[in-house]
């Protein structure tokens, strides 16, 4: 999970990356994603996951890293099961 | 090369139709300038900027049509060459360069053959300016980031001897294009989106009718302090989202929906907003036009705050960035907007080292689509957010231009100043603009303010004109002494039977010389009047009686009075008494001082709560309204002794004027009496007989007009009131009259006595469905406002508030109303104004128009009927539980009563009408019935009529069975009386009136029949008829006298 979404955040990201993106790398703080790019990616992550982020989901909280977005996909699949 | 060939991208294409529909305008140039504060070696420039049409291939394209498709053509050698230009010997350099720059922009472009136009400007050998413009096509703001560091970089390395061409590849526009995918996910999601697209909003009443790309630049700074309290208010929890430039984006987006709201009235509310689309590495470095615009939805619900608004934002943008994906807009989105918001996360970097001031400039024009275009942006990154709007110059005139910053800069204070305020709260008005249309609206000076009562106004004249007419009626000729002396001694009659100031005494008489006496004693008493129509049920004249606590009943003769026994007020049959008992009394006028404040009359109108109301009118202000008709119908027509007719009912406030305004004029009262049929028809006689100068009149009589020849009429001037005056039925009037009458509308409820606001009509001028009703008369003032008593900018829908000398002084006996209606004006301390429930708006004329009722009070026919009274009396039937009363609207739309109501038993429609038409005049009486297991209700609780507007009522015929058509003529009669009613089953024994019938649908009916059976029937044949059986009969009676001749 964590390494397609990393494949999948380096595509979107306009930063010269020159290693593999940290799991706890802060990815609207540094730049790597804009909100767009953010947007972008959960489209994906919906996609990908065959879930849906409902918009009080949309929060800083479970987006911040990418460590944050496995902890709440999991959950959120969890959930579904 | 043929492959060379490439499609647009979709968002090109959308481009591409733009221009081909306005080829001369400029109207997508993009122009960028770069202020260079050092010296610049020109070669090395110019070797940068050639090495730029190089690496970037959207530079070098071009745009051609192949069978009638738009392709673009990457061109390999494009020999576009950087222009130098040196103002630098010039002696104001920068002055000719703005003038030189002005004109640039407007630069249009060959599409086939290059879309860019570049200049290095020398102002002084230490100042350059670098100038590119390119066409929107080829280009975005993204990608003027890119060329400017590029070509930093590239002046660099050529200074420093560098190569500037190098192995590396650079991303083409060409491969984008090519591999271009279409989400198809996201073009149904905004497919979908807006299916349910509202119109787009019409801002201060302006709307667009040919479109024009000419367009304005606003430029706004909004100050350090301001931009850092936006700041601080993105960061806040609950505004804060993924970003800071997201969470500003949000605040303005939703101060700009507030802004649309307030300025057009729109509920919902569409706005475009382009997204960079640049969501790849590879995208994020290409020069190229990659934007495309999406619409953001925003619904105002009830009491919506700013932060309410924010949330639904901050939803709403997550999906836009969702789903805003390269190649997904089409036109179908374009269209559903007129706004355009554009946030710009952008700055420009330096030129090694340099700061720059760049400039995105405006070409002078915009999609001609958008009516307003705002961009906000801080460039330079100075911490100061700018914002532009570019305004349509076709669309809104200088004056409005100017406002709207002002009005939006308005809103986002009241946000970042109180977010949990509701967004209809703040003021949108600036001092100077309320001044303004207070100036037009509010003409505080006073004039003719020297208070003389009605009655010494017509006492002084009885000295002038004692041997002149005042009263006609049938034979009977009153002169002004007669008249005067039969006043005097029943004045000196009723004071000597305690009636005087503090008492009420009601007039039920028909219209006669009678009861022009009787009002004028009354007043003279000091007392007050309260008129009643003969023909009202006896139910609304009792109550009417008791409400009042009136001392006194006045009718024509005992036989009337008798139906009134069982009420212990005094009765007086006035016919006996003047012939009979009042010649004893005095004839001296009674000298009785009447004071300003003391009520001439009680008007009775409907009321919501199920009973009249009465309005109190006090001397002052009938005084003040007669003063004025007298000035502005009369005497500025040169009309001398004005002939003016009494034919309305006298429940009717416009019925004073006939009653007073002759008597201070010295001219004559031409009285035409109500007979006993339903529908009043005395307008036509009062044509007819061809006497009269002045008429005030409704629409619903001048319909009745139609089809008359008015070129001999003697009447000078009419005054059309009580009802929307079309602007259709004032050219026909006008027409008729062949132009030799003045026609005015005039606009007043009872609660501002008769009259205060008109206007001329003009046939040249007046172009909208509705004749303006122009500006207040004299010592009246109007105020335009919202909810929250906020005067609305001009153009503006909002409510019209009355204030002034004519004011009523309130609800007789309800205080609690009173207080409601007649509030605290917030603008001058310590008068009232009354809440006239009328919305209207300032137009671009300076006037205003009327634009209907904000409650649920309406006007069938002239009659003013407050739906909830007649709710109310539906409620009083046995078992109802709920209903509701709405106006229906046939095909042609004429307007009727449907009442839709709830019960647990089964109710007989037509005991239901027959309880309601006991209780109610026959104009309050619903035509159309259903009853419904329950009472749709919409959201909020409230009673949904737009649902009910869609349930089919029955049409109940009062007890009648159904007759079918029992002869020929009785067929032909019915079915054309099935067309106009839109019905498929009317009885010969159905009234006309009862089905709804009205003045349109007679002059239909007749013109058919007489078409049908080549006769002349005349109008008022079908109301005194009625039935379809009753005019066959007269048909055939008619046939068969021509036939016998």
């Amino acid at each position: 999970m964590q390494e397609k979404i990393i494949k999948y955040i380096e595509e979107l990201s306009s930063e010269e990356i020159d290693e593999s993106i940290e799991a706890t790398e802060d990815l609207l703080g540094s730049g790597i994603l804009d909100s767009l790019g953010m947007m972008k990616l959960i489209a994906f992550l919906e996609e990908e996951f065959c879930c849906k982020v409902l918009p009080e989901e949309m929060v800083i909280e479970n987006f911040m890293t990418v460590l944050h977005i496995t902890d709440y996909l999991e959950t959120k699949l969890v959930e579904k099961q | 090369m043929n492959n060379n060939y490439e499609s647009l991208t979709k968002g090109q294409s959308l481009l591409w139709i733009g221009q081909e529909i306005n080829p001369e305008s400029p109207v997508y140039n993009m122009v960028m300038t770069y202020d260079l504060k050092i010296p610049i070696d020109v070669n090395h420039f110019e070797k940068a900027f050639e090495e730029l049409l190089y690496r970037y291939d959207a530079l070098r394209s071009v745009f051609v049509v192949k069978e009638g498709e738009p392709f673009q053509l990457f061109l390999q050698d494009h020999n576009y060459t950087l222009e130098i230009v040196d103002f630098s010997n010039e002696q104001d350099p920068i002055a000719v360069y703005e003038v030189w720059k002005k004109d640039r922009v407007a630069k249009k472009f060959d599409i086939t053959t290059c879309l860019l136009d570049s200049v290095l400007i020398k102002l002084s050998t230490s100042h350059y300016v670098w100038y590119i413009n390119q066409h929107h096509l080829i280009t975005d703001a993204w990608s003027n980031g890119i060329l400017f560091s590029a070509i930093t970089n590239l002046y660099q390395k050529s200074k420093n001897g560098e190569p500037l061409r190098t192995l590396e590849v650079f991303s083409s526009y060409k491969d984008f294009v090519n591999k271009q995918k279409i989400n198809t996910k996201a073009k149904e999601y905004w497919k979908n989106k807006i299916k349910n697209s509202p119109p787009v909003p019409s801002l201060y009443n302006k709307s667009a009718i040919n479109l024009d790309t000419n367009s304005n630049r606003l430029h706004v700074k909004l100050g350090f302090e301001r931009s850092k309290k936006l700041r601080l208010l993105a960061n806040e929890k609950g505004v804060r989202v993924w970003t800071e430039h997201l969470s500003l984006y949000n605040i303005f987006l939703t101060t700009l929906f507030a802004y649309l709201y307030r300025v057009s009235g729109q509920e919902q509310l569409v706005i475009g907003s382009p997204t960079h689309n640049r969501t790849s590495k590879q995208t994020k470095e290409t020069v190229g036009f990659f934007v495309e615009i999406f619409p953001v939805f925003a619904t105002i619900d009830k009491n919506e705050t700013f932060l309410s608004l924010l949330k639904k934002i901050q939803i709403e943008s997550n999906s836009f960035l969702k789903y805003a994906t390269s190649g997904a807009s089409s036109s179908d989105l374009h269209r559903s907007f007129n706004v355009l918001f554009n946030y710009i996360n952008a700055d420009y970097p330096d030129f090694n080292g340099t700061p720059v001031v760049s400039e995105w400039m405006h070409s002078g024009h915009h999609d001609p689509r958008h009516h307003i275009r705002l961009h906000v942006h801080d460039l330079h990154n100075t911490g100061e957010i700018q914002l532009y709007f570019d305004v349509n110059n076709h669309v809104f005139d200088a004056q409005t231009q100017a406002l709207i910053p002002e009005h939006f800069i308005a809103l986002l204070d009241a946000f970042i100043d109180l977010k949990d305020q509701v967004i209809e709260q703040p003021s949108l008005l600036t001092t100077k603009e309320f001044k303004q249309i207070t100036d037009v609206l509010n003409n505080e000076e006073l004039v003719n303010t020297s208070y003389t009562n009605i009655i010494t106004r017509i006492e002084e004249q009885v000295d002038k004109s004692a041997l002149d007419k005042s009263i006609v009626f049938k034979q009977e000729v009153l002169l002004y002494k007669e008249l005067n002396r039969k006043v005097n001694q029943l004045a000196h009659y009723l004071l000597a039977q305690n009636i005087g100031i503090g008492s009420q005494v009601a007039i039920c008489l028909k219209r006669s010389s009678e009861y022009i006496i009787t009002v004028l004693a009354v007043l003279k008493t000091g007392a007050t009047y309260i008129p009643i129509p003969h023909n009202y049920p006896k139910d609304r004249v009792t109550y009417i009686l008791e409400d009042s606590k009136a001392s006194l009943f006045i009718g024509h003769e005992e036989k009337q009075l008798i139906d009134y026994k069982e009420l212990s007020i005094r009765k007086l049959a006035i016919d006996e008494l003047l012939n009979e008992v009042t010649d004893g009394y005095a004839t001296t006028n009674p000298l009785i001082n009447i004071a300003q404040q003391t009520t001439a009359f009680i008007i009775y109108t409907s009321g919501s709560t199920g009973n009249p109301k009465g309005v109190k009118i006090t001397h002052e202000a009938l005084a003040n309204y007669i003063n004025w008709t007298k000035e502005a119908y009369i005497d500025k027509h040169a009309i001398e002794q004005p002939n003016i007719p009494l034919f309305t009912t006298v429940g009717f406030d416009i019925t004073a004027n006939a009653v007073f305004l002759p008597l201070i004029c010295g001219g004559v009262i031409h009285v035409y009496q109500e007979d006993n049929t339903e529908v009043d028809l005395s307008i036509l006689d009062v044509i007819e007989d061809n006497t009269i100068d002045f008429i005030k009149l409704t629409p619903a009589h001048l319909n009745f007009l139609k089809g008359l020849d008015l070129s001999n009429s003697n009447i000078k001037v009419m005054a059309v009131t009580g009802d929307e005056f079309k602007t259709e039925l004032g050219l026909y009037i006008f027409n008729a009259f062949k132009g030799k009458v003045k026609l005015y509308n005039e606009y007043g409820p009872s609660e501002a006595t008769i009259g205060c606001i008109y206007h001329e009509f003009n046939p040249d001028k007046d172009k909208l469905p509705g004749v303006p009703i122009g500006l207040p008369i004299d010592n009246m003032q109007a105020y335009i406002l919202d909810k929250y008593l906020n005067p609305v900018p001009q153009g503006v829908v909002g409510e019209l508030y009355l204030g002034g000398l004519g004011l009523s002084s309130g609800y007789w006996d309800r205080q609690d109303l009173t207080d409601a209606k007649f509030i605290e004006n917030p603008f001058l301390t310590g008068s009232k104004i009354y809440r006239t429930e009328d919305l209207v708006r300032l137009n671009s004329q300076g006037i205003l128009e009327f634009l209907g009722r904000t409650d649920f009070q309406v006007k069938i026919n002239g009659h003013r009927i407050e739906l909830g009274e007649i709710e109310a009396n539906i409620l009083s039937y046995k078992t109802i539980k709920n209903c509701a009363v709405i106006v229906i609207e046939n095909e042609e739309g004429l307007k009727s009563l449907a009442a839709y109501f709830s019960s647990p038993m089964p109710v007989d429609l037509k005991e239901l009408r027959a309880f309601i038409s006991q209780k109610l005049p026959r104009y309050m009486v619903p035509v159309q019935y259903k009853q419904l297991e329950n009472i749709p209700l919409s959201a909020n609780g409230k009673i949904d009529r737009k649902i009910l507007k869609s349930i089919n009522t029955v049409l109940v015929e009062t007890t009648l069975e159904y007759v079918a058509p029992r002869n020929e003529i009785e067929q032909e009669i019915t079915d054309i009386w099935c067309a106009v009613f839109n019905k498929t089953k009317i009885g010969v024994h159905d009234h006309f009136i009862e089905l709804g019938g009205e003045s349109l649908m007679a002059i239909q009916i007749t013109t058919r029949i007489n078409e049908t059976f080549e006769l002349k029937t005349p109008l008022n044949k079908i109301f005194e008829l009625q039935t379809i059986a009753n005019i066959s009969a007269y048909l055939e009676e008619v046939i068969t006298k021509i036939l016998n001749e």
